[in-house]
C-alpha cells in the first residue's frame, strides 16, 4: 500500500501505539510522508485521527512505536517499555518541534500579543531571529494570508477565519520541515472554511511536508497526494484522493463516505 | 467621632498616628514584595515535575498556612535569637509578613497558572518554547489577568495583619496608638482614630481591586 517513491522520507511512525488508561487510541500506526508531500487524515469522529498528528510533534506521547523527522530517530518505545523519564522525552520533544509547527482547531492564538507578535514571538524567543528580521518575515507572511491590515489588531477583535489565517502564518513563519493541521475548519462558521481552506491551498507550494487532519473531503480531494483513513485507532487505508473517494478498498471507508454523501444530501437526517 | 474631630485632642494625636501609619505602609510594601517573590517561587515550585521542589514548595505552604501568623512572629522575633539570629522589630516584622503571605499567594498564583487554557500551553510547545519561556512568555502574562484582583486582597488584609508587629514593638500604627494611650489614657479616642486610619488606606484599595475585578473580567484587552 506504501507509495514507491525515490522522495525522501520526513516523518515515519512505526508500529506506534497510544493508550491513555485502558482505551487504546492509536494501536499499531506505521505511515510514511515524504518530503513535501501533502497527506489529509480523515476517518470518522474518536477514530484517533488528531492523536495521531499530536504523537508527531509529541504534544502526545506514544505509549509504543517509534516516530523518526528527516531520518533521525526522535523518539522509540519498544512495545511493552515504560513511558521513558523527562530527560529523554525533553530532548525529543525539542528535536520533533524544532522540526514542526501545528495549527489548532482552536487556533490558540496567544491573547495577550497583538497579531504580528504572535508572529514573531516564536521566531524571537525560540530561534533567535532578531526582532526587524522577524517582524519583516512575520509582515511578509500576514500580508500572504491577508491581513495587512490587521498587524498591530489584537486576535480578540478578529473573526475565526482570521484568526486562523495568523495561526497558519505563526506555523508557517518558523519554517518548519513539517506543517501540522489538526481540523483547522472544524470550529469556523461555514461561511468562513473557504478563506481558510485557500490559504491552505496556496501553502500548498511550500516545502513543506503537511500532514491535514480534516472532515473537508473535498478539500482533501484536492489538495493532498495521498488519503489516510482511519478507523478505531488504525490506519485502515493509504491511498491517492482518487483511490479512496472513487473506489474504496475497505468496506469500512466506503460506509464512512457514502455517510458522509448522505449526509451532505440531507443534512436534516444527520 | 464628630466631636473628636473638632476637639484639638484630635488634632494634637493625628501627627503621631499618621507617622504610625507610615511605619504600616513601609512594613506592607516591603512584605508584599517579598511575598509576590515568594509566592511566585512556591507556586513554580508546587507545579514543577520534579519531586523536590514540589515537595518543599508543598512543606513551606503547609507549615505556613497550617499555624497562626502570631506564632511565627515570635518565633521569628523572640526564637532565632536563640541561634544568634538577631533580627531588629522592623526586619523581623516585614520578613515574617513576607514569607506567611508567601505561602497565600503562591496559591494564587498557582490557581492563576493552571487557569490558562491548556491549548495556550500546547501552542507555545509547538512552536517550540520550552517549560521556562512558557511560563514567561505566555503562562504568566495571561494569568495575571486571574491573580491580580485576590492580589490586592491579600494586600489589604496584609495591611491590617500588619498590626501584629505591634506586639514584636515595632511602632507602626497600632504600637503608635498603644503608645499614646499609655500617656493620655483615652483608650476609646484612640483606639478609634487608629481605626479610622486603617479603613482609610484600606477602603480606597479595596475600590481599586473592584474596579480592577470588572476590567479584568472583559474579554477585550
Amino acid at each position: 500500500m506504501m507509495a514507491v517513491s525515490l522522495k525522501p522520507v520526513t516523518v515515519r511512525l512505526a508500529g506506534v501505539g497510544k493508550n491513555f488508561g485502558t482505551m487504546q487510541a492509536l494501536c499499531d500506526v506505521s505511515l510514511d510522508a515524504l518530503s513535501k508531500e501533502v497527506i489529509a487524515i480523515i476517518g470518522p469522529s474518536g477514530s484517533g485521527k488528531s492523536t495521531l498528528l499530536r504523537c508527531i510533534n509529541l504534544l502526545e506521547i506514544p505509549t509504543e512505536g517509534r516516530l523518526e523527522i528527516d531520518g533521525e530517530i526522535v523518539l522509540d518505545i519498544p512495545q511493552g517499555a515504560r513511558m521513558p523519564g523527562h530527560r529523554v522525552l525533553d530532548v525529543a520533544q525539542e528535536k520533533a518541534r524544532r522540526k514542526s509547527a501545528m495549527v489548532f482547531q482552536r487556533f490558540n492564538l496567544f491573547p495577550h500579543l497583538r497579531v504580528r507578535e504572535n508572529v514573531t514571538i516564536g521566531l524571537e524567543k525560540v530561534q533567535k531571529i532578531p526582532r526587524k528580521e522577524a517582524r519583516r518575515i512575520a509582515e511578509e507572511l500576514l500580508v500572504q494570508v491577508g491581513l495587512a491590515d490587521k498587524l498591530d489588531a489584537w486576535p480578540a477583535q478578529l473573526s475565526g477565519g482570521q484568526q486562523q489565517r495568523v495561526a497558519i502564518a505563526r506555523a508557517v513563519a518558523l519554517r518548519p520541515r513539517i506543517l501540522l493541521f489538526d481540523e483547522p475548519t472544524s470550529a469556523l462558521d461555514p461561511e468562513l472554511v473557504g478563506e481558510v481552506l485557500r490559504v491552505i491551498r496556496a501553502l500548498a507550494k511550500t516545502d513543506a511536508t503537511k500532514i491535514i487532519v480534516t472532515h473537508e473531503m473535498a478539500f482533501a480531494r484536492a489538495v493532498a497526494d495521498r488519503i489516510v483513513m482511519m478507523d478505531q485507532g488504525r490506519i485502515i487505508e493509504i491511498g491517492t484522493p482518487d483511490q479512496i473517494f472513487d473506489n474504496p478498498q475497505n468496506p469500512r471507508t466506503r460506509l464512512f463516505l457514502q455517510r458522509l454523501h448522505e449526509r451532505e444530501a440531507d443534512p436534516e437526517e444527520a | 467621632m464628630l466631636e473628636a474631630i473638632q476637639s484639638s485632642f484630635f488634632w494634637q494625636m493625628m501627627p503621631y498616628l499618621l507617622r504610625g501609619a507610615v511605619v504600616t505602609i513601609q512594613i506592607s510594601v516591603l512584605a508584599m514584595a517579598l511575598a509576590l517573590v515568594l509566592g511566585l517561587i512556591a507556586a513554580i515550585g508546587r507545579l514543577s515535575r520534579h519531586w523536590l521542589p514540589r515537595a518543599i514548595a508543598g512543606f513551606y505552604i503547609e507549615v505556613i498556612r497550617g499555624t497562626p501568623l502570631l506564632v511565627q512572629l515570635f518565633i521569628v522575633y523572640y526564637g532565632l535569637p536563640t541561634y544568634g539570629i538577631r533580627l531588629d522589630p522592623f526586619t523581623a516584622g516585614f520578613l515574617t509578613l513576607g514569607v506567611h503571605y508567601g505561602a497565600y499567594l503562591s496559591e494564587v498564583y498557582r490557581a492563576g497558572i493552571l487557569s490558562v487554557d491548556r491549548g495556550q500551553w500546547e501552542a507555545a510547545a509547538s512552536i517550540g518554547m520550552k517549560r521556562n519561556l512558557m511560563m514567561s512568555q505566555i503562562v504568566l502574562p495571561q494569568a495575571i489577568r486571574t491573580i491580580l484582583p485576590p492580589i490586592g486582597n491579600y494586600f489589604i488584609s496584609m495591611l491590617k495583619d500588619s498590626a501584629l508587629v505591634a506586639t514584636i514593638s515595632v511602632v507602626e500604627l497600632l504600637r503608635t496608638g498603644q503608645l499614646r494611650v499609655a500617656v493620655t489614657f483615652r483608650a476609646m479616642d484612640i483606639y478609634l482614630m487608629v481605626a479610622a486610619i486603617y479603613l482609610a488606606m484600606s477602603y480606597p484599595l479595596s475600590m481599586l481591586v473592584r474596579r480592577l475585578e470588572k476590567r479584568m473580567s472583559r474579554g477585550v484587552q
